[in-house]
């Protein structure tokens, strides 16, 4: 059912490129500052920052960030 | 809410996710349980109604801060009287979003709302505590800023044999926000952060410490009978329903 | 219940009684007059069958707690009477749209507002027709008897159940005070087997080719219940094309079973000079006059008496205008049904209302009055 668009998966953290609205929150509250906007508005990740804590998921209103932890993970 | 679901390990088959109106009560239009979308204020009662017919769903009733504590208030102070096996999540977000921002019964006294230009004259309910008044045996407050301990209390609650009541306070930015000039939906978690203490913690801090504050994690927890096992329990003849 | 013993039994028990024989096994409902005896007897009734009484905080916790028992597998009645009956409007409303079964009992009282509680009155028609707001299908079955009411509450379950729509059983005060001699079949209650899911594989809660038999929460059929017109998943859609199959799937249910939804009954001379059109409490003052004037007199005169009230028995009434010259509408209210038998009858026959509205029956005498004119 939710759709797959263009999704760009970062190693483990999977950004759902169409669902990110730009409201910010996960920039706000990613303890390692590895998130930012990119030119179109939407979520982008520092790969070298992130340590795949998955705080970003956990705020994310729109399901637009999913930690894929592990290979059995749901990756959505 | 999916991940205190997950949490609780409940079989997705004894699921039922029920909804009022509003906002928060879309939710269950994207969930993929059995879900019941219903009308405004009266999610509790026909939740009541599935939950004597079928007691052994778990039903998590998502209902709006309006939806829940004025239209629906009559439905839950009885189901809070009742303790009958539900878990209520309020989303609290303090406004009337979908309708695009009037005030409810939880909007802070003073905010300014689409119908209160000039700010609210009514004193909000504290939801918690007209819950324990009523008779619920549970009472949990989270909030969108600390998700991990909202699946938490989601899921202590659903785990609590009895009425439990978890409000979960959560930004409006375009109703509420910018109304009452509280910026993005970024500053209001920010500052919804800053006023948030926990229970145990603030039991060490007199009133005016705890002026504007919001105490977070389970406020009570009280184990006592449970309406729909009591109902089957005093229901004398064999099973034939 | 005995065998077919014959019993003195009162409306409203014949109401709690039939509901049980049908299946029902979940009442939810709040105390109102003339109702309540619906109530206490399915209080009584109830637990001793595994079944479940609810007393709500009011009739609009009732209605929903109902139709959230029907969605849990329960068959599921409720009882009011007019102000409680209005109180239930919105969610009788999401019952016909989410196509929740449930049968509500409205046993009328002399309104509008508080009234005459105890006064009986056919007042409510119209509200049982468009109380709740929409272009919404619904189904109205009036008794006439203490015996009627058992049957026609046993239609209602199991129509109700079988369309997947919201039953309205219209009674009043007398018929749901009298207590009445009744020959009720033994047998006894029927046996209602636990919810279950039979559904094939590819079962759809509101599936295009037809009505489905709702498979209950809780078996893994994932779908979804709202009031928003839906999608064959029952899942939220505001596409023209789909809302307007939706409506029109609601009102086909009806359309394709007709005959076996609207019941009326013909006594009297076949080809009437007068016939009187009668539903409720007024078809037995109607009765008396038809054994006196027809039985005995053999008078051409007739009685159509309308155990179904919506949808309305058009060609019935078709029919009996194109022999009698005269229809008399009596009615417990200043005239509600005399309008859609006088559109039916469309100019074939003149159609003459009798109207009663003090709390007091009409009498068989005023009838005989009204009907002079046309036989001396």
């Amino acid at each position: 059912m939710p759709c797959l668009a263009n999704k760009i998966s970062a190693g483990e953290l999977i950004i759902y490129q169409d669902r990110c609205k730009g409201c910010g929150i996960c920039i706000a509250f990613c303890p390692r500052g590895a998130l930012s906007l990119n030119d179109r508005g939407r979520i982008a990740r520092e790969v070298e920052k992130c340590n795949l804590c998955g705080i970003c998921e956990t705020f994310c209103p729109d399901f637009a960030i999913v930690l894929n932890k592990g290979v059995n993970s749901l990756n959505a | 809410m999916v991940r205190a679901i997950e949490r609780t390990g409940f079989d997705q088959k004894d699921v039922v996710i029920v909804s009022g109106i509003g906002c928060s009560s879309r939710a269950s239009g994207y969930l993929n349980f059995n879900t019941l979308h219903t009308t405004h204020g009266r999610a509790l009662a026909f939740a009541t109604g599935l939950k004597m017919a079928r007691p052994e769903l778990k039903i998590f009733v998502i209902m709006g801060d309006g939806d829940c504590s004025a239209i629906g208030g009559n439905h839950f102070i009885h189901a809070c009287r009742r303790n009958i096996d539900l878990n209520a999540v309020i989303i609290n977000n303090q406004i009337y979003g979908m309708t695009g921002g009037q005030y409810s019964p939880l909007t802070p006294q003073g905010s300014k709302a689409s119908t209160a230009p000039r700010g609210t004259l009514e004193r909000p309910f504290d939801i918690l505590k007209l819950a324990r008044g009523a008779g619920a045996t549970f009472g949990a407050r989270g909030t969108a800023v600390q998700p991990r301990q909202l699946e938490q209390l989601i899921a202590r609650a659903a785990a609590h044999k009895g009425f439990s009541v978890v409000e979960s306070l959560s930004q409006c930015p375009v109703a509420y926000g910018r109304r009452n000039n509280l910026g993005g939906p970024v500053e209001m978690l920010k500052s919804m952060k800053e006023k948030s203490i926990s229970v145990e913690k603030a039991t060490a801090m007199d009133e005016n410490e705890l002026e504007g504050k919001i105490l977070t994690g389970v406020h009570f927890s009280i184990e006592a009978p449970e309406y729909a096992e009591e109902y089957y329990r005093t229901v004398t003849a064999e099973e034939n329903h | 219940m005995p065998e077919t013993k014959p019993i003195l039994m009162q409306g409203n028990e014949a109401c709690a009684e039939g509901a049980i024989n049908a299946g029902v096994r979940f009442f939810a409902g709040y105390p109102i007059t003339p109702s309540t005896e619906v109530a206490e007897l399915m209080a009584a009734k109830l637990p001793d069958i595994g079944g479940v009484f609810m007393q709500m905080e009011d009739e609009i916790a009732s209605m929903a707690a109902v139709i959230g028992a029907s969605i849990g597998g329960m068959r599921a009645i409720t009882a009011t009477s007019g102000p409680g009956f209005s109180l239930k409007q919105e969610n009788l409303g999401f019952a016909i749209m989410a196509e929740i079964p449930c049968v509500v009992v409205n046993v009328q009282r002399m309104g509008p507002s508080t009234g005459v509680p105890t006064a009986p009155s056919q007042g409510d028609i119209m509200q049982t027709r468009w109380g709740t707001h929409g272009d919404h299908p619904i189904i109205v079955f009036s008794p006439a008897s203490v015996y009627e009411t058992y049957y026609l509450t046993i239609a209602a379950v199991n129509l109700s159940q079988k369309l997947r729509q919201p039953v309205v059983l219209l009674l009043d005060e007398v018929i749901g005070h009298m207590r009445e001699k009744v020959l009720i079949p033994g047998g006894g209650r029927l046996i209602v087997e636990k919810a279950s899911d039979k559904a094939p594989a590819d079962w759809k809660p509101y599936d295009d080719k037809g009505v489905t038999p709702l498979v209950p929460f809780g078996f893994g059929r994932y779908y979804h219940v709202t009031g928003l017109y839906h999608d064959q998943y029952g899942f939220p859609t505001s596409d023209p094309r789909q809302v307007e199959r939706a409506l029109d799937r609601l009102h086909d249910k009806l359309k394709k079973y007709r005959d076996e939804i609207v019941l009326t009954n013909y006594i009297g001379h076949r080809e009437p000079k007068v016939a009187i059109v009668a539903y409720g409490c007024t078809v037995r003052s109607a009765r008396a006059v038809i054994k006196k004037a027809y039985w005995q007199n053999r008078l051409p005169v007739g009685l159509l008496s309308l155990q179904t009230i919506w949808p309305f028995p058009d060609r019935e009434i078709k029919e009996l205008a194109e022999k009698a010259d005269v229809i008399i509408v009596p009615e417990l209210n200043m005239g509600q049904l005399v309008g859609e038998v006088e559109r039916c009858a469309c100019g074939r026959a003149e159609v003459i209302p009798l109207n009663r509205y003090d709390g007091e029956m009409i009498t068989p005498d005023q009838l005989v009055e009204k009907m002079g004119r046309w036989l001396s």
